[in-house]
């Protein structure tokens, strides 16, 4: 092996092997027909309005235009990721992989590197629609920023979901479906438990002491939920009142928490996801336990 | 080349192989047989470190399989029984893909599979789609990919299997011409005639036992217990039903035999014996007034060989050099 830094070849492969693909091409073209389809209406819905209403809510459509574009990300990404490994398993290509001495791990980050750069090339495909927003003026660059980092985070997050799933299941269809769930659950069960610390507050009788208990337990619950801070960033921009409002005032703690929601979020997630990428390899490393008849041969 | 010691593999309360033993030389093509779930592809799986042995040692030139496995793993090249291909990948690009998985330059990649795709004759398929192959040109790829790093060993698991006979020939062929060029080759085939005529050694696996191993002819001289003592005579003064009857007898009161067929105007003595045990009988038939016009032993098969030892045999089979 040469000491230069190479290409992952699985990521090499699957880029290769997509782009050829007609699913790729269909995606794109459906997605840009319905951003397309928004940025119309929305066109035609403030064909009327006076000047400065018609720019502000023509700047507004890049809000709803990323969430839309992260939304769909959420639920391509599954799919893309949970298929990764599984249908190596499927194609019957993962055993001739695993004898090489490519390590598990790079098989892992390869298939997740892969699924990302499909989702990024999705965006890109977009972009000209998110800029309509930016030709009229009235946002900040560094909105573009954050949309990117939270499409790169959604797609880590989900996508070493999936990978993992992927892993550990033995057919596509079940890994989509518990990287579906396991996601919805992590969401609404943090979010639910926020609630529940939330409502414990109103019922505490411990003073000051208790409302910050409980509001600090509430802050960890949203700082874990991955959805969360996504919600208070596109609140933010579009001027609405987020979830994090009212949350401020009852303690340190929780005041820290919700002051760097986003960086305790994406720090807490990311760290999972290293965790479910190392787990997945693993997984791969021992094998699946297979059918007995298949093995004793 | 290749060491297996007491391999052991259970899953669970099942004992998928039972302290097997083998021995491949370098440079030859070593037929691994056995019944379907003797443990052939689990032998195979661990030797390429895509499962874990649960006791037992492996040694692939020198290197030990299940304390350095990615070390075996550039010496190895597998072509699996059941294998698929990526949609939408060339064949040049899917010799690439694999080379690169072996950290090979790209120079060295595109040598190698130049080389290869001519060997396999698969040179004027470069810019073909790979799953556009026909079922044996897909095969001889997978065994191209197999020797892109230039392996030490090449293990085949039931590479003819549904290949038609022209192609069967063709990676016939192939294999002998790796041989010749000092590649060791482990196969494991339900073709026995196919592997008597090109293995060197050949091991049988049987309920995850060896129960025979070692150079082929020598198997087969050892064999002598499951091919039968083909006699043609006659009795003077008697006619052929009456000859073959006497003869019968004879034989049976003289010898310990397992069975005796009479086919035609042949008989066939089935019995466990050595060369001089044949010469006994010969001898006896001849001073008890039998005229000998036939008097031969067949050469045992794989095929038979394999009938035998798998369903229960008598005979001694193991480790036979």
């Amino acid at each position: 092996m040469t000491g230069k830094m190479s290409v992952n070849p699985i990521l090499k492969k699957d880029i290769l092997v997509n782009s050829r693909n007609a699913k790729m091409a269909v995606t794109i073209t459906l997605i840009n027909v319905l951003f397309a389809l928004i940025v119309i209406m929305i066109f035609l819905i403030n064909r009327g309005e006076q000047y400065q209403t018609y720019y502000a809510n023509i700047a507004g459509m890049f809000p709803v235009l990323a969430l839309s574009e992260i939304g769909i990300i959420g639920l391509i990404m599954p799919i893309i990721t949970s298929t990764s490994i599984s249908g190596e398993r499927e194609r019957q290509t993962l055993d001739i992989m695993l004898t090489t001495p490519v390590k598990p791990f790079s098989i892992v980050a390869g298939k997740l590197l892969s699924a990302m750069v499909t989702t990024l090339m999705y965006v890109i495909a977009t972009l000209p629609f998110l800029a309509v927003s930016f030709v009229v003026g009235g946002l900040q660059w560094s909105a573009l920023f954050k949309y990117v980092v939270m499409i790169f985070f959604i797609d880590i997050y989900i996508g070493s979901i999936g990978v993992f799933f992927s892993c550990v299941k033995r057919t596509s269809v079940s890994a989509a479906v518990s990287t579906i769930v396991t996601f919805a659950a992590v969401v609404l069960i943090t979010y639910a438990l926020g609630n529940v610390f939330e409502s414990m507050m109103y019922n505490s009788t411990s003073g000051q002491a208790g409302y910050e208990f409980y509001m600090t337990g509430k802050a960890v619950f949203f700082a874990l939920n991955p959805v969360i801070w996504i919600w208070e960033t596109y609140s933010t921009m579009t001027g609405d009142m987020g979830l994090l409002s009212g949350m401020t005032g009852y303690g340190k703690y929780s005041d820290f928490i919700v002051g760097h929601l986003d960086i305790i979020c994406v720090c807490v997630n990311l760290c999972a996801s290293f965790v479910l990428i190392r787990l997945a390899s693993r997984r791969l490393r021992t094998g699946i336990k297979k059918k007995r008849s298949r093995n004793a041969e | 080349m290749v060491e297996i010691e007491e391999l052991t593999k259970r899953y669970g309360r099942f004992l998928a192989l039972d302290h097997v033993n083998l021995h491949i030389n370098k440079g030859d093509i070593f037929g691994f047989v056995g019944p379907n779930g003797a443990g052939k592809t689990t032998t195979m799986r661990i030797m390429c470190g895509l499962i874990k042995a649960t006791s037992g040692n492996v040694t692939i030139a020198g290197v030990d399989v299940l304390r350095r496995p990615a070390e075996v793993k550039r010496l190895i090249g597998y072509v699996p029984d059941f294998f698929g291909v990526y949609d939408n990948l060339r064949v040049m690009e899917y010799m690439e893909f694999y080379g690169s998985m072996y950290g090979m330059r790209r120079s060295d990649i595109q040598a190698a599979s130049e080389r290869l795709l001519e060997l396999v004759n698969l040179q004027d398929k470069q810019e073909a789609y790979v799953d556009s192959l026909s079922r044996g040109m897909k095969q001889r790829l997978c065994v191209a990919r197999a020797l892109i790093h230039d392996p030490e060993l090449l293990i085949l698991d039931e590479p003819n299997s549904g290949l038609d006979p022209r192609s069967r020939v063709e990676m016939r062929d192939l294999l002998k011409r790796l041989a010749s060029m000092g590649k060791t080759i482990m196969i494991s085939s339900h073709i026995l005639p196919e592997l008597s005529e090109m293995c060197d050694s050949i091991g049988v696996l049987d309920h995850g036992r060896v129960v025979a191993s070692g150079n082929v002819d020598d198997i087969l001289d050892h064999s002598d217990a499951v091919s039968p003592v083909r006699i043609k005579g006659y009795m003077l003064g008697m006619n052929a039903e009456a000859s073959i009857d006497r003869i019968s007898v004879i034989i049976k009161e003289r010898f310990d035999v397992d069975r005796i067929v009479i086919r035609d105007d042949e008989i066939l003595v089935y019995y466990t014996g050595s060369r001089e045990r044949d010469s006994e009988l010969l001898r006896s038939l001849v001073d008890n007034g039998v005229h000998i016009h036939q008097f031969y032993r067949d050469r045992g098969d794989l095929e038979s060989l394999f009938l035998e030892i798998t369903g229960g045999g008598s005979h001694d089979w193991k480790n036979v050099r």
